[in-house]
């Protein structure tokens, strides 16, 4: 390349430094979007595999039904007698209270002790991960130590040595924070936990007998598999096994069933869906934003390739400066696309790291997916600039050159806009003239803009669709008392002995009633002809139905107290295919002669009610005869007694020692899904910050661009007297047209884009919750709004250029 | 109508002090027909860019209209473009983006005058009534400075500035647009028409020669005003 070249490309580089920077910077958003959330699944699964493997998570989790507890031994000599497991570890495993006050700032919430055998400097199975703070020593000690999990230390901000009272007059000193897999993702099944009320203590086993005061009892099981064993054989015999165990019963889980676990590993992909759809959208959107804004600066240089032509340079030769143009564009935006899309996933790892407290947290830099992102990217502003020096070189040489009305060209659709008759005086009308000039370039920064407002108008729903979904949730569940409470029992009761009878009858509690809660698996008694039939583990709450305080509502069907039915979720009934009165096949525990059974029975559905929780089941409380559990309870409802508060009531109750394990808001556990979702929300945060960036520089860009080529119109404008304000209006006007459009279209294309995510994607990703679909349209038109005032106001950035113009010099420019 | 009193104009060129214009003294009356003569650099274009407020003297008096406009504020400089002087330009400056009718319109507009008759009656005088929902680009040379004048015309302005009308056009062409601009001329109109062609200033009442930024001749055209039909370039 010669030197003049090089000097010729400097000076255009010089010249236009802006609006290459400018488009540069357009491209890199892209660019850094589509890398950065196309990304995320990589090394969050990679994260995770590492955490689980570090910490021998459990194949298999054996639990004694029911509350009860086994002599400790008795379920290692079962283990030890089944072919195919290679480690495991007894534990003890128990609900209490924890009294975490700090610094006079009360925290009553619920707790669980994890006990087990430390003996091999750590348990073999499901291990402790210390992540700051001291270890603990594998037996007792005068004052029992524990370590406490890091997420509700983090949430509330516990330092990492205190001390906390357990069941009521238990003091224990933690010494350090740690993670466990079981809960790296604060999320259970059925009315899950949240990190912010859920604090999980492990400890030696013999410290957690010494606080639950079962001494030389356990309760749990966890284990690891020989390579090649069946799992299901295994589990299998788990169950059979329980028969040596004089009633008990065991309740097993594989690793796939552990909500920690397929949060944490199913999450990213189905999440994953819908970081693809919008970023994928937006790169698409910037890169035809780049395409255009490139392609127009070469069809501003169409003379100067004319008269290249017309002197006999070749075309490899005229082609090179447009060219060096696209590549300066392609190298820079690559470069910024880097760094947004770094910074995107740093800010996605804090969110992250913010929802999975996982001990092993690596985020090695994705070269495969970056390397594609940046190759299209880079490709791109070549290719925009390909056709207009395509179509430059294929005129005869001295029309290029020609100037004046000979070189004039309008768009194609100026005939048919002629006849479209527009109301106003000439100069509102030029905005949409001008848009119409030129459909081409309208319909490419149309359609970015579009795109970006359509995923911005699918994020805003979708947070919104969040909110509604739990708020709904909650007012369900509260009904007319927002105070209502559970008391949880950390076994069943009779209801008229005393651990239920001190709820109930307890002075800070009013509006109290018995109910119980049992696990069952549920599914269409008849299921549809050749679909797989659907079994799901609900959480069956049986409450009186004829109760003033609170019953489900019925959205559909009748409550009927007495009588033997199910109410079910709009969500299950719909995931199982069954209305009112279709039949669902329920097999659930019972209770004969004093022993834990399983039993399996068809029930009809007698109504369907709105909570959003697929798995909260109802029946009628007189019903629970039939199961066996007549006049026993293990949950009590109720609201706090006049005067008093929550806190009260827990502070009551939490001194008990009788058998209370838990005292919470009642829909404190159903918000706690709500904090799953949180990561998403985060990373939706963060992509709605780059659209709003990606949608202000487009603005910048189509503004900048426009002042550009109409120069010479300005001009003229200028010499009959139209102020730089006026002409700055009409920029601003047909930005605002173009805006206009894009946000209808950009709603409706958004709106869809929603519906999609929330009732297809989302349902793979948070298949327990029935989304409510909901937009907030003042949210929704803040954002538009503020959208249409960065699209209006770009004209005002090169105002300047405007103001400063020389205009007998533009007034005689022949192009 | 038009004053200047020993107008100069330095550019500064790099380290080079360019002198556009030396110190030139003219006055136009309302109803002359003006051409302003000269080579290539001579300072013609110059002169009418300060006539029309385009550009301002180095130093001088500039008087428009009775308007002084070294004293005229950066507001008033742009009222006098929209209510004295109007433009017709040698490579036309349409917008691209409006019919010839709308491009009338807007110099209608910009005054706010309604006196020159609708868009469609100027298009018509200037033998365009044919033509009126046309894009620029769907006219010939003729037929866009054509509109350019009308939308010069429906400003209603005083004075009328061309620069090197006919440079884009043939002779037929070129020769019916003079004919137009010299048709203003009898309206009370102050019409000044820069060129660098000797030919078109026979048609003139007066021409006013200029020669490296300063006036060489101011008269009538040498030979006499001469009609069009004997015109030849």
């Amino acid at each position: 390349m010669s030197l003049l070249r090089l000097r010729w490309m400097w000076r255009d580089a010089r010249r236009r430094w802006l609006q290459i920077v400018g488009i540069s910077f357009t491209l890199a958003i892209g660019i850094g979007l589509f890398a950065g959330l196309s990304s995320v699944t990589e090394w969050r699964l990679l994260a995770i595999d590492k955490s689980f493997d570090v910490t021998k998570m459990y194949d298999l989790r054996a639990t004694v039904t029911g509350g009860s507890d086994v002599p400790a031994g008795s379920l290692a000599r079962i283990a030890s007698d089944i072919d195919g497991i290679a480690e495991f570890n007894e534990r003890l495993v128990f609900d209490s209270q924890v009294d975490a006050t700090l610094d006079g700032e009360e925290l009553l919430v619920h707790g669980r002790i994890v006990g087990m055998d430390l003996s091999a400097s750590g348990s073999l199975v499901n291990d402790v991960y210390l992540l700051e703070g001291d270890e603990l020593p594998s037996s007792r000690t005068a004052t029992p130590q524990v370590l406490i999990d890091k997420n509700f230390a983090a949430f509330w901000g516990l330092p990492t040595n205190g001390h906390i009272t357990v069941g009521g007059d238990v003091e224990v000193n933690y010494v350090g924070h740690a993670v466990s897999p079981e809960y790296f993702l604060i999320v259970e099944g059925n009315g899950s936990l949240g990190k912010s009320n859920l604090a999980v203590l492990f400890a030696p086993l013999e410290v957690a007998q010494d606080i639950s005061g079962r001494r030389g009892a356990v309760n749990d099981l966890v284990l690891t598999l020989e390579p090649g064993a069946d799992i299901e054989e295994v589990r299998q015999q788990l169950v059979d096994a329980a028969a040596s165990l004089d009633g008990a019963l065991l309740s097993v889980i594989t690793r796939d069933e552990t909500p920690s676990y397929t949060g944490l590993i199913g999450a990213p992909e189905t999440q994953q869906g819908i970081y693809d759809v919008m970023s994928l959208l937006l790169f698409v959107g910037a890169a035809f934003a780049t395409l255009n804004f490139a392609a127009r600066m070469v069809e501003a240089q169409r003379r100067e390739i004319g008269a290249s032509m017309a002197i006999g340079e070749h075309l490899r030769s005229i082609a090179i400066r447009p060219l060096l143009m696209g590549l300066q564009i392609g190298i820079l935006g690559m470069i910024l696309g880097v760094v947004v899309g770094y910074a995107i996933s740093l800010q996605t790892v804090s969110v992250v790291q913010n929802i999975e407290r996982l001990p092993i947290f690596e985020q090695p830099f994705q070269w495969a997916i970056y390397a594609q992102a940046l190759a299209i990217g880079f490709a791109v502003p070549i290719l925009a600039v390909f056709w207009p020096v395509f179509r430059a070189v294929r005129v005869r040489p001295v029309d290029a050159i020609r100037s004046g009305h000979l070189a004039s060209r309008g768009g194609s659709l100026s005939p048919v806009i002629s006849r479209i008759p527009l109301p106003g005086r000439s100069l509102e009308r030029m905005p949409f003239r001008n848009l119409m000039r030129a459909p081409r370039r309208t319909f490419l920064t149309l359609l970015t803009f579009t795109m970006s407002l359509a995923i911005m108008f699918s994020m805003l729903g979708l947070a919104s669709t969040f909110t509604t979904t739990f708020d709904e949730g909650s007012k369900e569940l509260l009904g007319d008392e927002p105070d209502r409470f559970t008391v949880q029992f950390d076994s069943l009761y009779p209801v008229e002995g005393p651990q239920v009878q001190d709820v109930v009858t307890n002075p800070k509690v009013r509006l109290a009633e018995t109910s119980l809660v049992l696990g069952a698996s549920v599914g269409a008694a008849t299921p549809d002809e050749g679909a797989e039939p659907t079994r799901l583990d609900l959480a069956v709450r049986f409450v009186d139905f004829g109760s003033a305080v609170w019953t489900p509502t019925a959205t559909q069907g009748t409550l009927r107290a007495g009588e033997p039915g199910i109410v079910l979720a709009d969500k299950a009934a719909r995931d199982f295919g069954v209305e009112v009165g279709d039949e669902v096949m329920v097999t659930h525990p019972a209770l004969v002669d004093g022993a834990f059974t399983y039993s399996t029975r068809t029930m009809p559905v007698t109504a369907i009610h709105p909570h959003p929780l697929r798995l909260n089941a109802y029946i009628d409380l007189t019903q629970a005869a039939t199961w066996g559990f007549g006049g026993l309870a293990n949950t009590v409802t109720g609201a706090p007694a006049e005067g008093s508060s929550l806190n009260d009531v827990k502070r009551a109750l939490f001194g008990s020692g009788k058998g209370v394990a838990l005292v919470q808001g009642l829909d404190d556990s159903f918000r706690s899904v709500e904090d799953s979702l949180a990561q998403s929300q985060g990373v939706f945060l963060i992509t709605r910050i780059f659209v709003i960036f990606l949608v202000m520089l487009i603005a910048f860009n189509t503004a900048n661009i426009n002042v550009d080529e109409r120069r010479r119109d300005h001009a003229t404008m200028f010499a009959y007297g139209i102020p730089v304000r006026r002409v700055i209006a009409n920029l601003s006007m047909e930005g605002l047209l173009m805006g206009v459009v894009a946000v209808v279209l950009g709603g409706l294309f958004g709106y869809a884009l929603l519906l999609w995510m929330a009732l297809f994607l989302m349902p793979t990703a948070v298949p327990d919750v029935g989304m409510i679909v909901s937009v907030r349209w003042w949210e929704m038109a803040a954002s538009f709004i503020a959208a249409l005032a960065a699209i209006a106001l770009a004209p005002m950035f090169p105002g300047r250029k405007l103001k400063k113009m020389f205009i007998p010099g533009q007034l005689r420019m022949m192009e | 109508m038009i004053d200047l009193e020993g107008v100069t104009k330095h550019y500064e060129v790099g380290p080079v002090l360019v002198t556009a214009l030396a110190g030139i003294d003219l006055h136009v009356d309302a109803g002359e027909f003006v051409v302003v003569l000269g080579a290539s650099g001579s300072g013609k274009t110059t002169t009418l860019n300060i006539i029309g407020a385009l550009d301002t003297p180095s130093s001088g008096k500039v008087t428009v209209g009775g308007r002084d406009l070294l004293a005229s504020s950066r507001g008033e400089l742009f009222a006098l473009r929209r209510e004295t002087v109007s433009f017709i330009f040698q490579s036309f400056n349409l917008f691209p983006g409006l019919t010839a009718t709308e491009n009338v319109e807007f110099g209608m507009d910009v005054s706010g005058r309604k006196g020159a008759g609708s868009p469609a009656e100027l298009l018509d005088s200037v033998g365009l009534g044919h033509r009126l929902g046309h894009f620029p680009h769907e006219l010939s040379g003729g037929e866009q400075q054509r509109v350019a004048i009308a939308r010069a015309l429906a400003t209603g302005n005083p004075v009328l500035l061309a620069d090197e009308p006919t440079g884009e056009l043939d002779f037929k062409t070129g020769a019916q647009i003079l004919e137009l601009l010299a048709e203003q001329a009898n309206q009370d109109r102050a019409v000044l028409v820069v060129t660098h062609n000797r030919e078109i200033s026979r048609m003139a009442d007066r021409v006013v020669e200029m020669s490296s930024g300063q006036i060489i001749s101011d008269g009538p055209p040498e030979g006499g005003k001469t009609p069009l039909s004997e015109l030849r370039w």
